[in-house]
């Protein structure tokens, strides 16, 4: 029993439904053996920690910290990820916003780039990237170091 | 039944945004790729296989002869046959028809409204071993005709925390229409695509229900860019080659092994234990043939 009765009520649910599935002849084992998480997929990791989107229970004392200068954000040419900003508090108080406007197609591409660098990342990594502060940070940074790409993407003569 | 009644296969979960658009074609497209002769229903009012084929303007056309309107009259049964769409690469279609009319259907009070589907289907003049129905996300008549024409459910799911109250109910509805009509319902498997870049911990308390549940019978697989890639191209992973050069293939493969172990579909001049044999090894040799062909 736990201190939640809601977390028990759905305790009681899972196992009421496996119980269930049982008798049905859904399942191949008995419901109280744990095969557990052996299938997961073979890229999930079996860290306990929860994902979430980085928050700072006080955000303005955050910004206060970033503001005073304990800590200063990583500029263009800093390569460190996942990106230790992060710590600083929450993304809306420690970066700046700036809006961007792309096509359609341009924007499913990203998404799909940020898919696959997601996933390669998991496979290599014990660390997880995220998108604003790591993929996002990092577009622009490969962007700002190489300057020429722009220029001729733009048809441009590229500076000796 | 005939002995060329085809397998009809149900994929349906009440719960909305569970993948079952995207199982049915893979189902579909998996089936196909072995040779086998599939027929796809989209019997979701909202028609998101027949747009995902691209088939856009006939879900829209108000005017088309649609799968509805055959239903409620029987009278009209033979005419199912100027349903069927030919022309997709991997497996002919039935298409969905705004003119559904979701939870609220006529069906609801005709006679027998729920058991239809399974005497239209022996109308059809083309042999299918497999038809495939992506049911929509409800207890309506359109996704429990898919149920008593074929009594074999799929149930794709997600990893969220409604899932075990939802299949108890799902599971409650189905035991009704059961006895209703003197059936035996298989679910054939259940299948919970995760993302295993973002498990929560919740995600992964569900996961674990899941193998305990399900066991044998369930297949978890991991989300890939590819495969989303391939619903965006009107095909399933099975014939995009990116999605079918990943190695996540396999593991969604488990799923179609579930499905043909526990299925019989007619020969119809098939070899179709060696269909069922094929691998995704044998899909991926048969693709790169065919591509050296062309």
């Amino acid at each position: 029993m736990s201190d939640d009765p809601s977390e028990d009520d759905f305790e009681a649910q899972m196992s009421d439904v496996s119980e269930r599935a049982q008798k049905l002849g859904v399942s191949g084992s008995d419901p109280s053996s744990s095969s557990g998480a052996e299938s997961l997929p073979e890229n999930t990791t079996g860290d306990t920690e929860e994902i979430a989107e980085v928050d700072s229970d006080d955000p303005s004392a955050a910004q206060q910290a970033v503001e005073q200068g304990s800590r200063t954000t990583g500029g263009p040419d800093t390569h460190e990820y996942p990106n230790p900003d992060r710590e600083l508090g929450a993304l809306a108080d420690v970066y700046a916003n700036n809006n961007v406007f792309l096509s359609p197609e341009v924007v499913d591409a990203v998404e799909g780039l940020w898919d696959d660098i997601e996933y390669e990342w998991k496979k290599s990594h014990d660390t997880e990237l995220n998108k604003n502060w790591d993929f996002y940070m990092a577009c622009f940074r490969v962007i700002l170091d190489n300057p020429n790409l722009i220029r001729d993407e733009l048809g441009m003569d590229t500076e000796e | 039944m005939t002995d060329t009644y085809p397998e009809v296969l149900a994929i349906s979960f009440q719960k909305g945004g569970t993948g079952k658009t995207f199982t049915s074609l893979n189902i579909a497209g998996g089936l196909a790729a072995r040779g086998f002769n599939v027929l796809a229903i989209d019997l979701d009012p909202q028609g998101t296989l027949t747009a995902n084929l691209g088939k856009r303007d006939l879900y829209k056309d108000l005017d088309a002869l649609s799968l509805d309107e055959i239903l409620l009259d029987p009278k009209s049964w033979d005419n199912v046959n100027d349903l069927i769409h030919t022309d997709h690469e991997e497996f002919d279609l039935i298409p969905s028809n705004q003119s559904y009319n979701g939870n609220k259907t006529p069906l609801d009070s005709a006679d027998a409204g729920e058991n239809r589907l399974g005497r239209l289907l022996e109308r059809l003049e083309d042999d299918y071993h497999y038809v495939v129905c992506d049911c929509p996300p409800d207890f309506s008549p359109y996704a429990k005709n898919a149920v008593t024409a074929g009594e074999k459910i799929v149930v794709p799911m997600e990893p969220e925390t409604e899932m075990p109250h939802s299949t108890d109910l799902l599971f409650d509805q189905y035991e009704v229409l059961g006895m209703m009509h003197d059936l035996e319902i298989q679910y054939l498997a259940f299948l919970m695509t995760v993302n295993s870049t973002k498990m929560t911990n919740e995600n992964k308390r569900m996961v674990e229900w899941f193998n305990e549940t399900f066991d044998e019978k369930g297949v978890i697989t991991d989300h890939r860019a590819a495969f989303a890639r391939a619903k965006k191209s009107q095909q399933s992973i099975y014939a995009h080659p990116e999605s079918l050069r990943n190695d996540e293939v396999e593991r969604y493969d488990e799923l179609l092994q579930l499905i043909l172990k526990q299925t019989s579909p007619p020969t119809l001049g098939l070899d179709v234990e060696a269909a069922k044999a094929m691998t995704v090894e044998d899909i991926r040799a048969a693709a790169a043939d065919q591509e050296v062909e062309a």
